[in-house]
């Protein structure tokens, strides 16, 4: 006689209040996650759910914040991404769950962090089945881009930019063995073929803005003369305001990988006599792009959101010690041909010039980047050899 | 030069002694030997000149602008020429 109480009723009961696992969406109707981790990651972030969205009104985008590798300031948070982020990337297998899980569709990133880096050189993931599509963009204006192609061998598509880069990245592909399914595209979303503003719109603006870089002017004397050739602009132009635009407030950003050796506002009270009209901003760029009238900059790559904003942009190049900077050959090289290189002479007498069309259309993509990313994925979906999750 | 020193057994043995207990003085040295006024390229004609012609139109605007508008003093890089 069987004197325990029959448990497979309560079994049955326990298997009910358990909520059952859910099931994942069809592949091309899941969301697309978007990697950042600092200012530079957040704005190609930001910009390419502006693309997508352009793309598909209807596309469900997710901002993914990766913890680990985290370089903004809780001001630049609230600046930035003030609804905050929709998924947190945190913990030691982060990754690999968000690869081997069916939540997204794609994941985006403009930075090939570490251990996602390490999940796509796995070849049985790179052949999973219903595993989201992992895109690779530059971080932007690359001085020195083959080691930036190297580590985004392994990912399911690359997008690169200037288009003359394609030959070379074809090149180097030759001579890596570990080569899987991978498409290669032109197009980054700061690099989108510029606006076209009225002549009204620009007449109307009297705002000129200096784009600060952490390391251009490297010494402090060639940062003090930038400063007195801006207070001479403002004095020359008391009817316009001179904004220096910060990246960063001094302190912040001290985890980013260029760390700026003399901060601005303090070389500004170095200045005797500055006009009122010089002032310090740490504004958004699509903010200081809403009333720019012109954009100067030494190397940073501001200069290509000036450009695409339809603003009128100076590259200035020839500051006092730019002998010993390192970043002033490889800027000079990828705006040679561009007609924005503007000595100090033209630059204190506001004399700009438009870019050259033919560059410009090298260096920045047509409007249709969402559109061309989403058809990346839609073929991915397709490609040839996969391997059912269950089977790995 | 530097980076190229790095790499050598000297450059090596050099780091090692600065981060020893009694490096202290070595990191000084380093640090005001990496200072960047005192680079060598510094000295070069052409870069001196470079500096000099980037001041002179710095100067010659300011004047300009001083002499537009009556009453201005000049600015400190006006009176450098």
């Amino acid at each position: 006689m069987n004197l325990l109480p029959d448990l497979a009723p309560l079994a049955a009961a326990l298997r009910d209040l358990t909520p059952p696992e859910p099931t994942p969406l069809p592949f091309l109707e899941r969301p697309v996650l978007l990697l950042f981790s600092d200012d530079s990651t957040l704005f190609f972030a930001r910009r390419m759910r502006d693309c997508l969205q352009a793309a598909d009104p209807d596309l469900v985008v997710h901002m993914g914040w990766v913890v680990g590798e985290n370089a903004l300031s809780y001001r630049q948070m609230s600046q930035l991404l003030p609804e905050g982020p929709d998924h947190a990337v945190h913990g030691k297998n982060a990754f690999a769950e968000l690869m081997e899980g069916s939540e997204y569709r794609a994941i985006l990133t403009s930075r090939v962090y570490g251990p996602l880096g390490a999940q796509m050189r796995r070849k049985v993931l790179s052949v999973r089945k219903d595993r989201p599509c992992v895109l690779a963009f530059l971080g932007g204006l690359d001085f020195f881009p083959q080691n930036g192609y190297f580590r985004r061998r392994n990912c399911d598509g690359v997008y690169l930019f200037p288009h003359s880069e394609l030959p070379v990245y074809a090149g180097l592909a030759e001579g890596w063995d570990d080569m899987m399914w991978q498409e290669v595209g032109f197009g980054h979303p700061s690099f989108l073929q510029p606006q076209t503003l009225s002549p009204e719109d620009l007449a109307s603006r009297r705002d000129i803005y200096f784009f600060t870089q952490a390391l251009s002017p490297s010494t402090r004397r060639g940062r003090l003369h930038i400063l007195q050739a801006l207070a001479a602009m403002a004095r020359a132009n008391p009817d316009r305001t001179v904004w220096i635009k910060l990246r960063h407030l001094p302190g912040e950003n001290q985890k980013h990988l260029h760390l700026e050796k003399h901060d601005y506002p303090g070389l500004l009270t170095e200045l005797s006599d500055v006009p009122a009209n010089l002032k310090l901003t740490a504004c958004t760029m699509d903010e200081a792009l809403e009333t720019a009238a012109l954009g100067i900059t030494c190397t940073s790559t501001a200069a290509i959101d000036v450009i695409r904003a339809g603003v009128p942009c100076m590259v200035h190049l020839d500051f006092v010690d730019n002998y010993v900077d390192p970043l002033v050959e490889p800027m000079r090289k990828l705006f040679a041909k561009s007609g924005l290189i503007t000595s100090l002479e033209d630059m204190l007498h506001l004399r700009s010039s438009a870019p050259d069309p033919q560059w410009q259309d090298d260096m920045f993509c047509p409007r249709d980047l969402g559109t061309r990313v989403l058809d990346t994925v839609r073929r991915f979906a397709d490609r040839p050899f996969q391997l059912s999750p269950t089977t790995t | 030069m530097i980076a190229k020193l790095k790499k050598t057994a000297l450059g090596k043995a050099i780091y090692r002694l600065s981060r020893a207990r009694l490096g202290a003085p070595l990191q000084m040295l380093s640090r005001a030997v990496q200072h960047e006024a005192l680079q060598l390229e510094h000295l070069k004609s052409a870069h001196r000149s470079h500096n000099q012609r980037q001041i002179d139109i710095l100067a010659h605007f300011e004047a300009q602008i001083a002499s537009s508008q009556p009453g201005k003093v000049p600015r400190a890089s006006e009176q450098n020429t």
